[in-house]
């Protein structure tokens, strides 16, 4: 099976606000997919609508190949899932918490979470309610590993980590899953850490998702050329995919995506002073697909 | 999945259980302590029970959903591998069980605390909500309605403590209202129909079905709506609520109409010459010569099936009215031009039941029926009289006392109107009087027939009998065959009375089968041919087989046929009827299971078994040209071909 999860059509509204307007994507095993977007672009309102957390308004979910609906249950067995905020019951203990999860999942590695629990420094006989948000976040990431899923759902997580952990977590833990098989999406908006693990980038917008490709591409065909004119930079360019700019005096800074040859013709037929062009980093594509223009 | 989610649930709700466990012990302890004041004895559980199963019962469903809210749990418990629907049906079970415990707690208190089940078993509700009412059982219903208040709003907000407090004050508001709402339902349901309205049934019955409105609605709002949007989810859960109520109620309403009734059980059939009218538990029923089936015509619950049929009518009493009594009806045979003739509503009188009543005259045109005297101050008079009134409506005319020697200050009669006389118009009664505070064994003498004239309201004493008396009209009304005795042991008379004179025509003087053998069991089953002239009857002599015989008016001869071995049937149930031309006499045996037909001259002519599977007490009536068959048992009516001997079931 080539296609773990897919996803056509998918809306969702808040009341009268539409959060997600026809998202479609598909995950496939052994990758680690990342989902950015500004915070409250709908990350966590998609994640929650694939785990049937919350409905859908419309659109089709397949979990390997077969539709899952709202009510569905079993796919999940599948997928380990972390969500942004701590959600544990707060009178268990962490090892009680472990042991009526594991309950849930015919998956379940018990040892793998008693090492995880040595490993990320949480005391089993601890109350969760006595747990920082972080110690907890170790927790949630401890089930969600122990399950042995086949799709890791990462819900901005990290950034509730400290960072031997979150160092930990992102360049051996995730790297390790992605090796066995399983997949990743990794929702974010702190994308420098995205930028060493992820394969592939999703970037929503909007309620749309505005980037569906494979870094590699997307590290190859985004580039940032700045132009020097002489006098201030004209207001309309005619010079292809423009996914951001910036005036700096007489300078123009321009985020391209898909950078070509064609367009690079553009940019020497503009009769510019001079131009510089480089490629950008995660971060900087990041900001130019969501980034109003100023 | 259930087991696990259940196990969680219980221990979450393990405070509440120990709270609920000192409240009943404390009560105990008081009710032993205190038990011996008179007012404190039914104080305590009284007081118990009214506030901690509603409360319990809230509680509990308050806290169903406590732990997410608490913990902000919701994305756990949704995103784990286990249908939504587990999820909710660990919820409730695990309140229920917890409530359910408590009962059966409670119930085991009864049992061994002394004293507690005889207060607890007295504890009823004020007369005004339902003279009688055990409380208990009710508040049992109440915690669970509670309850399932309590577990649906709990999905609403994480403050249990408004739920609870909510779900008390919304809970005892519908119960107020659904106990009104089932008063008018009974009201509404008084007018409309016969019969009792079973209105705490119906508030009962609504307050499970509200319960289960209310349950229906929440898992339907926890499987549909989105609860990150707590407008929508509101909004759900309340027109879901506001739906299954609506349903709820409505069923409730509807319950006393929808319930089964008991099964409809065959009655008598009323023939006169080609009409036949039967009664069942459920209504009655016309033959239809053509087709050879019975046709409903009349759809009514019968607590008393009492009709008579004569000139294309039938004659019927309904069951309840308003007040209590009945209701006589006038219809046409084929069902058509339905009439109300009298009602309890209308004027001081109550139809009432005597036997013999109602009739209808041959003509159709009047009929006669017994009805009480009704007051405010008295609605029942308890003494019966007889009245008349036109099949058109009109014409009622309270009849005159009867014989003050059979009906006068201070004796009471036992009458029984024995047919419709011929011209003029009158009445056949056969009667005898009871002494004052008799009882109904105590051997009473003499018997009389009399005959009561419509037009002139006059009594005339057609024959005094210091013994028993059996009389029976033919269909003309002029002349009736008169079994007599003088005493219980002498021989019997036989006699032809003319209904218009009261002279007797002596036909035969038999003796008894045995010493003692009462009137009734010596000549037995009379029957008068269609035509008025040819009476039969089956004789049992000492030493004889029992004797079919035949009186013709005509001829002014009695014909007497050959003995039948008929196996004797202690419960009478053989039986003599005219078939076919009217010059054959059917006699059934219902021990040989067979059907004797015999000719003009009473020989044998042919032996006739009952269908197969009639194996009981059966009886046969003839209409027209056909012979039907009444098989109580088997709730089965048969009509017999005549030419080839063949039954076919009809019912």
């Amino acid at each position: 099976m080539s296609e773990l999860l897919r996803v056509e059509r998918l809306s969702k509204a808040f009341g009268r606000r539409a959060v997600l307007r026809d998202i479609g994507f598909t995950v496939e095993p052994g990758k680690v997919y990342g989902l950015m977007g500004r915070n409250g672009e709908g990350k966590t309102t998609l994640i929650r609508t694939i785990m049937g957390v919350i409905p859908r308004d419309a659109g089709v979910i397949s979990f390997k190949g077969r539709p899952v609906t709202f009510a569905g249950a079993d796919y999940k067995r599948a997928i380990g899932y972390v969500p942004e905020n701590p959600f544990f019951y707060g009178g268990m203990s962490v090892a009680g918490i472990l042991a009526f999860n594991g309950r849930f999942f015919p998956k379940w590695d018990a040892k793998k979470a008693a090492s995880d629990v040595e490993r990320f420094g949480l005391d089993p006989s601890a109350k969760v309610r006595t747990l920082s948000r972080g110690q907890q976040l170790k927790l949630a990431v401890v089930a969600a590993l122990a399950a042995g899923p086949e799709l890791l759902i990462l819900d901005d997580p990290t950034s509730g980590l400290d960072v031997p952990t979150r160092r930990d977590f992102l360049r051996d833990i995730i790297g390790e899953l992605a090796r066995g098989g399983t997949a990743v999406l990794f929702a974010t908006h702190l994308v420098h850490e995205l930028e060493r693990i992820v394969d592939h980038l999703f970037i929503l917008r909007g309620g749309r998702i505005v980037l569906d490709e494979p870094y590699d591409k997307v590290k190859i065909l985004a580039r940032r050329a700045v132009i020097s004119f002489d006098g201030p930079p004209p207001e309309d360019l005619d010079i292809g995919p423009i996914i951001g700019r910036r005036r700096m005096g007489q300078d123009l800074e321009l985020l391209l995506y898909p950078w070509s040859e064609e367009v690079n013709a553009s940019l020497r037929g503009l009769n510019a002073l001079r131009f510089e062009v480089e490629p950008l980093s995660l971060e900087d594509i990041f900001t130019g697909f969501v980034q109003d223009e100023r | 999945m259930f087991k696990t989610l259940l196990i969680k649930e219980w221990k979450d709700k393990a405070p509440l259980v120990a709270f609920g466990l000192g409240i009943m012990a404390l009560m105990l302890a008081a009710f032993l302590v205190l038990g011996d004041d008179q007012d404190l004895r039914e104080l305590i559980p009284a007081t118990f029970l009214i506030f901690f199963f509603p409360v319990i019962g809230a509680m509990l469903g308050a806290g169903a959903f406590e732990s997410e809210f608490r913990d902000g749990a919701w994305t756990y418990l949704l995103s784990r591998p286990v249908r939504k629907e587990t999820i909710w049906l660990a919820k409730l079970v695990a309140s229920l069980s917890i409530l359910a415990g408590s009962w059966l707690l409670f119930i085991g208190l009864l049992a061994v605390a002394p004293g507690l089940e005889e207060v607890v078993s007295g504890l009823k509700l004020p007369d005004m909500l339902g003279s009688g009412l055990a409380l208990f059982p009710l508040i049992l219903l109440s915690s669970l309605f509670f309850l399932s208040i309590a577990f649906s709003l709990s999905i609403l907000t994480d403050k249990p403590l408004s739920v609870v407090f909510g779900s008390l004050f919304l809970g005892f508001v519908l119960e107020g209202v659904l106990f009104v709402f089932a008063f008018l339902a009974q009201g509404r349901a008084m007018l409309t129909q016969s019969g009792r309205f079973p209105m705490l049934g119906v508030f009962n019955l609504g307050l499970v079905l509200s319960s289960l409105a209310f349950l229906a609605a929440s898992l339907l709002t926890w499987l549909k709506a989105d609860f990150s949007q707590s407008r929508i989810k509101t909004g759900a859960l309340a027109r879901w609520c506001l739906l299954f109520l609506a349903a709820a109620w409505a069923l409730s309403a509807a319950w006393p109409a929808l319930r089964p009734g008991p099964k409809e059980e065959i009655g008598s059939i009323e023939v006169v010459g080609n009409e036949a009218v039967l009664s069942t538990s459920k209504g009655l029923y016309h033959y239809e010569l053509e087709s050879g089936r019975f046709r409903k015509i009349v759809r009514l619950r019968l607590d008393w099936g009492c009709s008579a049929v004569g000139g294309g009518k039938v004659l019927y009493v309904a069951g309840h009215d308003l007040q209590g009594g009945f209701e006589l009806w006038v219809a046409n045979t084929d069902g058509s031009d339905k009439r109300l003739l009298w009602g309890s509503g209308r004027g001081d009188m109550s139809v009432s039941f005597w036997p013999g009543t109602p009739r209808i005259s041959p003509d159709g045109k009047t009929a006669v029926f017994a009805y009480e005297e009704t007051s405010e101050t008295s609605p029942r008079s308890h003494v019966r009289s007889l009245a008349s009134i036109g099949t058109e409506g009109r014409g009622l005319k309270k009849l005159a006392p009867l014989d003050p020697g059979l009906a006068g200050e201070g004796e009471q009669s036992a009458t029984i109107i024995r047919g419709w006389l011929g011209s003029p118009d009158g009445l056949l009664m056969w009667a005898r009087p009871l002494k004052a505070g008799s009882g109904p064994r105590t051997v009473r003498t003499p018997y009389n027939v009399w005959r009561y004239d419509l037009a002139s309201g006059a009594q005339i004493k057609l024959f005094e009998s210091p013994g028993s008396v059996s009389l029976v009209p033919n269909p003309a009304g002029n002349m009736a065959l008169l079994i007599s005795e003088k005493d219980q042991a002498g021989p019997i008379d036989i006699s032809l009375l003319d209904l218009k004179t009261g002279t007797t025509t002596p036909i035969s003087t038999i003796e008894r089968p045995g010493k003692g053998t009462p009137l009734w069991s010596a000549i037995e089953h009379s029957a008068w041919s269609g035509d008025g002239d040819r009476v039969g009857f089956l004789i049992h002599r000492e030493g004889h087989l029992p004797t079919p015989a035949v009186y013709s008016g005509k001829d002014r001869r009695l014909v007497m046929g050959p003995g039948i071995r008929l196996q004797e049937s202690p419960d009478l149930s053989n039986g003599l009827a005219w078939i076919g031309d009217g010059t054959k006499l059917a006699v059934t045996a219902v021990r040989d299971r067979s059907i004797y037909v015999l000719g003009p001259d009473l020989a044998l002519e042919k032996t006739v078994p009952v269908p197969p599977s009639v194996n009981g007490r059966f009886r046969v009536w003839p209409v027209g040209a056909a012979v039907l068959l009444t098989d109580q048992e088997n709730q089965a009516i048969w009509r017999l071909d005549l030419k080839t001997d063949k039954w076919k079931r009809i019912w």
